[in-house]
């Protein structure tokens, strides 16, 4: 009993902080740690999941050198990230922008914007095909030829990587406008009044003010939309399977290739540390490179 | 005192040890595996639970529970000290919770398994071969091509438990713009070009091949086998560079680059309602989860199944056999073999076929599909049914295939440089199948 005591007075008040914690700490461990370093464990196996697991030592990340497919899939996925990161970006500032100005209405709008952040990507992917489909009646080939320009096919090799950004970017930029909005909401206001004493007009506020003192926040976002898009996996195997002809076969979607059918699970982790260590390369770089001159006050 | 200890560097050994008994004990559970064949633990007298899962075969799910229930009730009254349970799964990610489940040894005993699935977990020895089961009055009730389907190294591995079938289905409102009617529909697939350029002179889209499904549904597999070859022979040779493969390919090839279909086609899985919605004259349709649909048999055009066509070796159909396999983790296969034989009896193959409207693997079924419109003919053409291809590395060839199609359909590839590279590609597959396998016997 005197030890209880004890404890307790040693670890004062934070003594439920620790309660709370360790069930999140042993999670973290088991769900987050341990598959980590298991994956790189079995990245020196050949592991076919059912079986007995055979060490290779560096049998798999030497097949990876060579693997076309794996850098074919490396370079789909830095394309996708191309046409994906900076329109999700400047789409979910400009609308975190529009519903903050307090016009009428833009209450209702937060939630419209935000919608397709929650909604299933196999709705949304049923919705691209009804939008893109290649038939001269399809919306987006209807719209084109206002404009007199020919149908399209939007699932063609030339295309279809750029219709599976779109699909990113059409969910995903509601959420980076919730970001934004926050970082909005806690630029005070006097700042405004001050550069508007100053003379100054609504693009040098953006610009000046704005932009600035939202850098926390665009580093946040930059971060995140990174690892999101090169992790890109569910639009390709929903709607293109990786096709055509490998045009938008993304490293995530390879990685599931090598794992689920023809049971690598061992080389699948190979690839899926490169994956990683490209990750953690482009977010110091960007955490290095932009964080410098961020003020969090 | 606490607060020092996780301060201090115990906090990085407690995570080392956690870390290192989760590997040890994940370790040490990935390397216990059963051994196939062999029936482990409780003797076949003691009562025993058959776990079986199981898919939403129709789209009537109370339905359907039901009749597993009925099943399970006069199956155990029966069998007593057997008792079943049947979960029915979502049909999704199924691969992936079958080889979870197997791999920490928690898997059912009995799961239902389409053949390129049931092919590669035979091999990989995740399955029970089944031959001292597979008595002479289920083969004999089964039509040879379809025993030939659970087959995998001449052993059995499954009981059909139903049958898929592909054809070619035709507007034939459409093909009355180019004097075509029922009864002179295509019989060859130079029959069926020729259909398809008069209807691209009347600025229609003739087909609507599926080239970014899975070859079975987009007629690939069915016009190899009618020119008499495979991809890959039973005994792991590729062949699909040889002069029948080429020819399929080139010929596919030239109905997309002729535009004989829409670009779509490339890679939208989009086939029935480009049908539906008269933009296509045809299409490979599948019987029961298409024909069978309300949006088909209310079509307000006239519309048929067309004959099997032939090429030069022969004509068949592609065709998806289910089946019920028995698993290495079962620890009764006894019982768990009584409980599918129950199943796939003549009685309960007719009760599920009506149900789920899929055709009976049974002769002694015969056909369940009611008055249901185009059915009739589909079932008359099971005696040419043939599904993927009798390699185990079936499931790793078909995303391999799809690529290898495209390239060749758009001319990024020749069609000498895309079945080169294809066959190449297949060799690496088969390569690490068997190392695979060689891993888990």
């Amino acid at each position: 009993m005197a030890k209880v005591t004890a404890v307790k007075k040693k670890t004062g008040s934070n003594y439920f902080v620790w309660i709370v914690l360790i069930p999140v700490m042993l999670h973290f461990m088991i769900f987050e740690i341990f598959p980590v370093i298991f994956s790189f464990i079995i990245s020196f196996f050949n592991w076919p999941i059912v079986g007995a697991p055979r060490f290779i030592g560096l049998g798999n990340w030497q097949r990876l050198l060579g693997d076309p497919l794996v850098w074919k899939s490396l370079l789909v996925t830095f394309k996708f990230s191309l046409y994906y990161i900076l329109p999700t970006i400047v789409i979910g500032l400009l609308l975190a922008l529009f519903i903050n100005s307090k016009l009428p209405g833009t209450g209702i709008f937060k939630s419209v914007f935000f919608l397709p952040s929650i909604t299933s990507v196999v709705v949304v992917a049923a919705l691209w095909v009804w939008i893109f489909i290649g038939f001269d009646e399809g919306i987006a080939n209807s719209a084109l030829h206002i404009f007199g320009i020919p149908s399209q096919s939007y699932f063609g090799r030339e295309l279809a990587l750029f219709v599976l950004a779109l699909l990113s970017i059409y969910r995903v930029s509601g959420t980076t406008m919730v970001y934004y909005y926050a970082g909005l909401k806690g630029i005070s206001e006097d700042v405004y009044e001050a550069a508007k004493i100053d003379g100054a007009n609504a693009w040098q506020k953006f610009y000046k003010i704005t932009l600035p003192l939202l850098k926390p926040t665009t580093l946040y976002v930059l971060i995140i939309t990174t690892i999101g898009s090169l992790q890109v996996f569910d639009s390709s195997y929903i709607l293109t399977r990786g096709g055509p002809d490998y045009a938008t076969s993304t490293l995530v979607y390879d990685i599931y290739k090598v794992g689920f059918f023809d049971m690598q699970f061992g080389y699948a982790s190979s690839i899926a540390y490169i994956l990683f260590i490209i990750i953690l390369l482009l977010t110091v770089i960007q955490y290095k490179f932009l964080n410098d001159d961020v003020s969090y006050n | 005192m606490f607060k020092k200890w996780l301060e201090r560097k115990n906090l990085a050994k407690a995570a080392a040890v956690l870390i290192a008994s989760s590997l040890l004990f994940t370790g040490c559970t990935a390397q216990k595996t059963n051994t196939p064949g062999q029936a482990k633990g409780p003797d076949s007298s003691k009562a025993y639970n058959v776990k079986m899962w199981a898919f939403p075969f129709s789209t009537e799910p109370d339905k359907e529970k039901a009749m597993w229930d009925d099943m399970i009730k006069s199956f155990q009254e029966k069998n007593p000290g057997i008792t079943v349970s049947v979960q029915t799964l979502p049909w999704g990610n199924r691969e992936q919770k079958m080889m979870t489940a197997l791999a920490a040894n928690k898997g059912p005993d009995i799961v239902y398994m389409n053949p390129d699935i049931m092919k590669q977990f035979a091999y990989n020895n995740v399955l029970q071969p089944i031959d001292k089961y597979y008595t002479d009055e289920i083969k004999n009730d089964i039509p040879e091509n379809v025993n030939e389907e659970v087959k995998v190294n001449g052993k059995f591995y499954g009981v059909p438990l139903l049958i898929d079938l592909r054809a070619f289905v035709y507007n034939l409102d459409m093909l009355k713009e180019i004097g075509m009617t029922k009864d002179n529909l295509p019989t060859t697939y130079d029959e069926y070009e020729q259909m398809l350029k008069k209807l691209k002179e009347k600025g229609k889209y003739g087909t609507y091949l599926e080239l970014g499904g899975s070859p079975s549904n987009n007629s690939i597999y069915a016009q190899l086998y009618s020119e008499g070859n495979d991809v890959i022979t039973s005994d792991g040779k590729v062949v699909i560079d040889n002069a029948a493969g080429k020819k399929v390919l080139s010929r596919i090839a030239k109905w997309y680059q002729e535009g004989y279909m829409p670009k779509d086609a490339l890679n939208v899985q989009n086939a029935m309602s480009s049908f539906i919605a008269g933009n296509v004259a045809s299409y490979h349709v599948a019987a029961l989860s298409e024909v069978k649909s309300k949006e088909f048999q209310g079509l307000k055009f006239n519309w048929a199944i067309g004959p099997v066509m032939k090429g030069e070796k022969g004509a068949y159909a592609s065709s998806t056999v289910g089946s019920l396999s028995i698993t290495k983790d079962s620890q009764n296969p006894d019982a768990a073999f009584k409980w599918i034989a129950w199943v796939t009896n003549k009685d309960n193959m007719k009760t599920f076929s009506s149900l789920t409207g899929f055709f009976a693997p049974r002769k002694s079924v015969g056909n369940t599909s009611g008055s249901l419109k185009g059915l009739d003919d589909l079932y008359s053409d099971l005696k040419f049914a043939r599904g993927e291809i009798g390699h185990p590395a079936a499931r790793q060839v078909n995303p391999l295939l799809t690529p290898a199609i495209q390239a060749i359909a758009t001319g990024t590839k020749t069609v000498d440089a895309g079945v080169a590279d294809l066959k190449k590609s297949i060799e690496g597959v088969v390569t690490t199948l068997n190392d695979v396998s060689n891993l888990t016997k």
